[in-house]
């Protein structure tokens, strides 16, 4: 942990480039401790994307954390949107050599990004917040696929940036 | 075929449209699934922590709350669009907080070894009377969504038919389209095999007249070799025969003289030359008498002649064996006996040949 | 396969007028320009007849024929000569010695004519 914190060098690719031998292993929406995930080298998407949103933003690095619900249940996956590479970071990427998947800023398309990589469909998305303090998912927006475009959530609220906690 | 194009396009939009709004139903049924499974989550961990007083239950209670409340966020969001559920959902807000005041109380009395008031806080109506509303909210709810779900998923069905049946049309008149398509190609296939028969009739024809008019050529080519050759031939020949001819009029010793009707000089043989002296060239043109002359009147006739070799030639008569005389280039006469023929081409008199043979040899001259 | 035909004269342009009218009739055409040669070429590839002119230089025509006809018999002579004979003289004398007489003033047509004849075509 400390090496990813302390790494001056830390981009989203660098970042990625950590996780390549990790293994996956599911929790539905519960999220790992960070030493827990690194130590273990096993984890979800949720914990790597909480992960990455909370190493990037130490490092000045605007993130967002995004899930997006499948149809059926428990088909939920999560990413760590970074703003300026408009590209977000998944879990399922993590052993190519393109880690970061490009789509734009709104949660609506990332949420079609994200569905068409799992040849599924989407039903809503959110975005959220998470702190390793609390551990408490917290929604900022939620965008729900059948509403027209123009009433989206995310279209009120500018992309968020954060600083050191 | 653009028609039906555009409708199959609409209708499978509107099938994905309608599979979308199945999909939301059963999204929809899944939250208030999981908002009630968070509920009892919520409940059970609870009254475990009331019993073991580990903050890990602790934390497993508020983590089920903050599931209650994103549950209920999302259900809001789901149903914001749809005013009687987003109704119902708007009635689980109230019991929702006053259920999270509540065992957050409780949660702190524990934590604070208050038992009573964990005791009265359990014995109160405030929670269960909470987590009845909800679960009666909660089940209409579902309820509603199952129908909306049963109606959702026959209009889906419908506009899949619809969509099915717009293809088929489609599929139907582009088969129709292809027939026509093939059957007009067929058309102009047959049109364009009777030109290129037609063509390959003519080009045959034109090539039979093209091979008949190269034997003609052939033909007409061989005749004027022939003729060509026939030609080269007959001249050769006659070039031939008027050498031989030549030389043997060149040999003759006897003089020979050739004149016009006006019994000029026109050509004479080798013989004149060597006799006379002179050379051809002095005597051509000369008239005769300058260099020939009659002795005597020709036999026969009653008084003498002005000029018996000019009424010769006019009369068309032969002229034989006539003493003469012939001058030399020195002026010397030399005795000889003359004989003349007219020179006739076509019956007509064109000139004469006037033939001397010498009877006294004359003193030689070189020629 | 060709029938092979000699010509004797002692002029090249004759010679060359009858090879060429005669190649050009399908026959296989021997030319040589006097009597010495004739009897070298008729010996040596004897032809199925032979055309000669009568006054070649330095020999008799008719002496050269009566040779040719010792050392290759039964070949027909057409005799080609640009001399004129009394009839009486052709059908009393020459006709002993040849099978045929033309002038050289003969059409080559009649000339081919009297070939094919006497090769019996």
């Amino acid at each position: 942990m400390d090496d990813l914190l302390q790494d001056r060098k830390m981009n989203a690719k660098r970042f990625a480039n950590h996780f390549e031998d990790f293994k996956f292993d599911y929790h539905p929406f519960d999220v790992q401790s960070p030493k827990q995930f690194l130590i273990t080298r096993r984890g979800d998407c949720i914990d790597y994307a909480v992960l990455a949103d909370h190493v990037l933003s130490h490092h000045g690095i605007p993130t967002r954390l995004i899930r997006v619900e499948m149809v059926g249940k428990n088909t939920g996956h999560a990413v760590c949107y970074v703003t300026e590479d408009r590209a977000y970071l998944d879990y399922n990427n993590r052993k190519y050599f393109f880690v970061l998947q490009r789509s734009g800023p709104t949660i609506r398309e990332i949420a079609t990004t994200v569905a068409r990589s799992l040849d599924a469909n989407w039903t809503f998305a959110q975005e959220f917040s998470f702190d390793y303090e609390s551990f408490i998912k917290r929604a900022l927006a939620t965008v729900v696929k059948t509403d027209p475009p123009e009433l989206d959530a995310d279209k009120v609220i500018p992309p968020r940036s954060k600083t050191n906690p | 075929m653009i028609a039906v194009s555009t409708v199959a396009v609409r209708n499978i939009g509107r099938s994905v449209d309608s599979n979308d709004w199945v999909n939301h139903t059963h999204a929809v049924i899944l939250e208030t699934e999981a908002l009630r499974s968070s509920l009892l989550v919520a409940n059970g961990t609870l009254h475990t922590y009331v019993l073991t007083g580990d903050p890990r239950d602790q934390t497993a209670c508020r983590n089920a709350l903050a599931d209650i409340d994103d549950h209920f966020q999302i259900l809001s969001a789901l149903t914001r669009l749809a005013p009687t559920d987003h109704a119902k959902v708007g009635q689980l807000e109230l019991p929702i907080n006053r259920y999270s005041r509540s065992i957050e109380e409780l949660l702190v009395a524990k934590a604070a070894g208050q038992d009573n008031t964990v005791r009265t806080l359990l014995e109160a109506s405030m929670i269960n009377n909470a987590v009845r509303e909800m679960e009666r909210v909660i089940k209409s709810l579902k309820d509603n969504q199952l129908a909306l779900l049963t109606e959702r998923d026959t209009a889906s069905y419908h506009q899949a038919q619809t969509t099915r049946w717009t293809v088929w049309t489609g599929v139907a008149l582009n088969v129709l389209l292809l027939a026509g398509v093939a059957w007009l190609i067929r058309d102009d296939l047959s049109a364009r095999r009777q030109v290129t028969t037609a063509l390959e009739e003519a080009n045959r024809f034109l090539e039979s007249r093209v091979k008949e008019r190269t034997r003609e050529l052939g033909s007409a080519n061989r005749h004027l070799s022939t003729e060509n050759l026939e030609r080269r031939w007959a001249n050769h020949s006659l070039e031939h025969q008027l050498r031989y001819n030549q030389r043997i009029i060149d040999s003759i010793s006897d003089l020979v003289f050739v004149t016009t009707h006006s019994l000029n000089i026109s050509r004479v043989n080798p013989a004149v030359l060597h006799v006379t002296g002179a050379d051809s060239t002095s005597l051509i043109s000369k008239p005769l008498k300058e260099v020939v002359r009659l002795v005597v009147a020709p036999a026969g006739s009653l008084s003498p002649l002005p000029d018996p070799l000019k009424y010769a030639l006019k009369a068309g008569q032969d002229l034989r064996d006539q003493p003469a005389e012939i001058q030399d280039r020195l002026g010397q006469r030399i005795p000889v006996v003359l004989s003349l023929f007219p020179l006739r081409d076509n019956n007509r008199v064109v000139g004469g040949i006037i033939t001397l043979r010498v009877t006294r040899p004359a003193s030689k001259h070189s020629a | 396969m060709k029938k092979h035909i000699l010509i004797v004269d002692d002029e090249a342009d004759i010679r060359d007028l009858l090879n060429e009218f005669l190649s050009g009739n399908d026959y296989r055409v021997t030319t040589v320009g006097s009597a010495g040669e004739a009897m070298l070429a008729g010996q040596s590839d004897p032809p199925d007849l032979i055309i000669s002119d009568l006054q070649l230089e330095n020999t008799d025509g008719l002496e050269m024929i009566a040779n040719l006809k010792k050392a290759i018999p039964g070949k027909p002579v057409i005799l080609l000569t640009g001399v004129l004979f009394d009839p009486e003289v052709v059908e009393g004398v020459l006709s002993t010695k040849v099978d045929s007489y033309l002038m050289k003033t003969t059409p080559l047509s009649r000339i081919l004519e009297t070939v094919r004849n006497l090769l019996k075509e």
